[in-house]
Formats: C-alpha cells, structure tokens, sequence
C-alpha cells in the first residue's frame, strides 16, 4: 500500500505534464515546431537508438562526465583531508581554491580550448572544474566537523594515524561526502552539456545543438529528456549507494 | 601497591584566571574503587581526563603504575555510529587475533547483558543499552584502571540501579582499580571502597566505606553513609 502511495506521490506531476504536453499537441494549442507532440519525440528517440547514435552520444559524455568527475575525486579527497587537518596548509591554499570556485567553469571555455585543444582535454577539464568544488568543500566539512570526543576515544583506544581515518574519520565524513559526490555528478553533468554545445562533435549537448541547427526540435527534445533521465538515474544510484555504506546517516 | 599516585596536581584551562584543580594530591590502591563525588564546576571531570592523559597538568604529577592497563567510559557513551555494537568493542582488541577477540567480545557483552544486541547499531540502543555497550568496549581490554566519568549520570532512576548492581557484580569479580566520577551519593556509597569530595578543584574529604558487597542502598549502615556525605557536601563550597 505504501509502495503505491509512493508512487502516486512521486509521478502524478510528471504525468499530469506529460497528457498536458499531449493534450496540447494533439488540438494544436502550439506550433509543433516549438512543442513537438510526444509522439513524434519518442518515434525521434526510436531512430535514434536504431541508427546506434543516441548510444554514441551518450557513451562520449559519460567517458568525459565519469573522467573529469573521477580526476575531481582523486584531487579533491586528499585536498580536503589535508585543509581540514593542517590549519597552515588551509591557509596557504585558501585563497587560490576560493578564487577558482568564484570563477564559472564555462568562462574558462575559451582559454582551455587555446590552452588544451578542442579534443577531449578541455571538456574533461570543465568536469573537472565544475565538479571539485561541491566534492572538496563536503568533504572538508566532512572531516572538518567530526566531533572532537572521537579524537579523546582515538587516543583512548591509542588508534594510529591510519586507524583514525580508516575507523573514525573517514566513515564519520562519509554522509558528507556523499552529499559532495551527489552534488559534484550533477554539477559535473551540466558542465559536460554546456561545454559540448560550445565544442564538440559527439555528445548529448552537441546532439542538441546539432538537432537545433536542423529544426529536428524532436531530436532537441530527445537530447534533453535523455540527460534528464540519465541525471535522475545517477542520482538515484548516489542514494542507494549512500543507503548501502552509510546506513547510519538515514537514522 | 599503589596504582595511581596524584601529587600537588594543579589545572588551568586556558583563558581562564582561576585553576579547576587546585594542589590536589590523592592515592589510590590496587583493586580499589574510588568515587570522587562533589557538585557540578568542582573539577571531576577535569581530574579523569588528567589522570587518562587527555589534559596535560599545569603543576604536580600523575604518576601509574607502569604495565597496568587503563580503561575509559565517558559521561557519553561515545560509540561510533557506523559500527554495530560487536565493532564498537572490537575496536578497543582490533591487534589481537581473530578467534581470541571474538571469545573475548561475546564475554564482555555477556558481562553486560547484550549478548543478544551485538548486531545492533548505536541508533537502535536505549541510553542503558548505549551505556552498557560502552562498558563493554572498556571491559574487553581487560583494564587494570578503570576511569569512568559518571558513566550512568544520563540514565533513568530504574536503568541506573539496575546498571549499578550489574557493576557491582563485575566490579567483585574482576577487582580492578576503578576511579568513578559521579554526582550520586547513593551510587558512590553503592560501589565505593573509598569516597572522596572535591569541592573547587581541592580535595575535601575522604571517607573509606567498609561495608560488604552487594549493598542495599535501603541497608541502614549504607544509609548512614549517604548522610555523612551529603553532610560534608552540604558544608563544602
């Protein structure tokens, strides 16, 4: 009964906007070039996945989106574990993170195309860029704001360096972190999208633009609903990872 | 033999003009059981967190005897959220190997009533139960000293008595050195071979209760006890 009610709770508002999208194709309430019916997007979809090209753009911005985000991970763990420990390496870097996280990463378009090519580089440096930031700052409030009696029960139990991180401070910043990670593939996502419509020749932004260019709005609707989706899909694996290794975080 | 010597000890938390110990000198024997009771801002808590090392002293010395092992409990029972209840007291015997520990984990919850709670979580525990749990993860490294700062300050009436006689019975089977902080009259005469009061950071009285175990806190000559000391807490500072 619950799993109904969920389910009613969850997906009677896409529904109602999708018969209202319908609805109002099938009278004719909107030039269908701007609000194409739903009909024409999902036989729009159809020849996409047969022609292979919806996959091709979706493997090309999940290599970028999964890369960058993944170097984000690698740099941003270590950084925040270090600013968060040590107050003299926090305030050595402090002022160069907070200028980068004032700077929109597609601003910086222009210059990493100059610096890094048109190829994959630059767009996996966008990621990069638009996902450290909410990954770093999580995960420094994370370690940042574990309560100091754990620290009195680490020496108590005389737990070494590795044995704090590995027992106390990494599982105690881990809802945090995860928060970071959720925030940082979201982030991570529009950045890729962005960037693909400004320069590339595969992807679901350039999809999008490309489809644009031709007034195939279908296929535009196609290449949106398709990150919408994906972007949900991913998020829910953030949650039931998160339900998975942090359980205690839910109570 | 002298387990813990406390000589001329004083403390001064920083940015604050007036020491919370003050020249505080105490002895405490092997296998005794010393509750240091007074009333609140008089400087327990600080004097157990001085004697595990987690204060360094402004003057005077803590001296223990060397090779015994110490144990804490908190005022809190500072049980990790992300471990069940059997890896929160594993923790404490992580090094010791694998069959070993799991034997001495399954005593130590059985001493504390929880042998049916070790998968549990800290989320799904009572306050009892927390506090219990965290008895266990200090009883499991077979301490010599037990520190315990008002470990059952937080509980109900009911659960404090019943985790008191519980102790008790521990306590006459194990015999460790115990310094227990509290600010129960009752619960020191209850477990206490030795009651000292500590009124602003000075060592007030001492008064040593030689009655057998278990007590009855509706025992007469237990009751007399719980007088005196609220006599002499009354009059100290």
């Amino acid at each position: 009964m619950k799993t109904v009610k969920d389910f009613v709770l969850s997906f009677w508002i896409p529904i109602v906007l999708i018969l209202l999208w319908w609805v109002s194709a099938s009278y004719g309430w909107i030039n269908p070039y701007l609000l194409p019916p739903p009909e024409n997007v999902w036989k729009a979809f159809v020849e996409l996945i047969k022609e292979g090209e919806l996959y091709r753009h979706i493997s090309s911005s999940l290599y970028r989106s999964l890369g960058g985000y993944f170097l984000a991970v690698c740099i941003a763990f270590p950084l925040a574990y270090l600013f968060a420990k040590s107050q003299s390496a926090h305030q050595q870097g402090r002022i160069v993170l907070e200028s980068l996280r004032m700077i929109p990463p597609l601003s910086l378009i222009p210059l990493l195309i100059l610096w890094l090519g048109i190829g994959e580089t630059a767009k996996i440096a966008i990621v990069l860029l638009a996902s450290f930031f909410p990954i770093y700052l999580n995960a420094y409030s994370g370690f940042k704001q574990l309560d100091y009696r754990y620290g009195e029960l680490a020496v108590m139990l005389k737990l070494s360096r590795w044995e704090r991180i590995k027992h106390i401070e990494f599982p105690g910043a881990l809802p945090s972190i995860f928060t970071g990670l959720r925030l940082g593939f979201g982030y991570s996502w529009r950045a890729l999208v962005s960037a693909e419509l400004i320069a590339a020749s595969s992807g679901l932004g350039y999809l999008i633009s490309d489809a644009s260019e031709m007034a195939r709005t279908d296929q535009v609707f196609v290449g949106i609903l398709t990150i919408a989706v994906l972007g949900i899909v991913g998020d829910i694996l953030f949650q039931y990872q998160m339900k998975k290794f942090a359980p205690w975080s839910q109570s | 033999m002298t387990a813990i010597r406390i000589d001329r000890l004083s403390y001064r938390y920083p940015q604050r003009e007036a020491s919370v110990i003050s020249d505080l000198s105490l002895t405490v024997q092997e296998h005794e059981l010393v509750a240091i009771i007074g009333k609140s801002g008089c400087g327990k808590s600080t004097l157990i967190r001085l004697i595990a090392g987690l204060l360094k002293p402004k003057a005077g010395s803590i001296s223990v005897k060397d090779q015994l092992k110490v144990g804490v409990v908190f005022q809190d029972p500072r049980l990790l959220p992300w471990k069940t209840v059997y890896e929160n007291v594993e923790i404490a015997i992580r090094h010791q190997k694998e069959d070993e520990r799991d034997r001495s984990i399954k005593e130590a919850l059985r001493l504390v009533g929880l042998e049916h709670a070790a998968e549990y979580y800290p989320s799904e525990l009572s306050g009892g139960m927390a506090q219990r749990a965290a008895l266990a993860r200090a009883l499991v490294q077979s301490p010599d000293i037990l520190l315990m700062d008002e470990p059952f300050g937080a509980l109900d009436a009911i659960t404090r008595t019943q985790i008191q006689v519980d102790f008790e019975k521990i306590q006459q089977s194990k015999k460790m050195t115990v310094i227990l902080i509290t600010h129960e009259v009752n619960e020191a005469v209850r477990l206490a071979d030795n009651v000292v009061i500590l009124s602003e950071g000075h060592l007030s009285h001492s008064l040593p209760i030689p009655l057998s175990h278990p007590r009855s806190i509706t025992n007469m000559d237990v009751v007399q006890y719980v007088a005196q000391i609220m006599n002499f807490l009354t009059q100290s500072k």
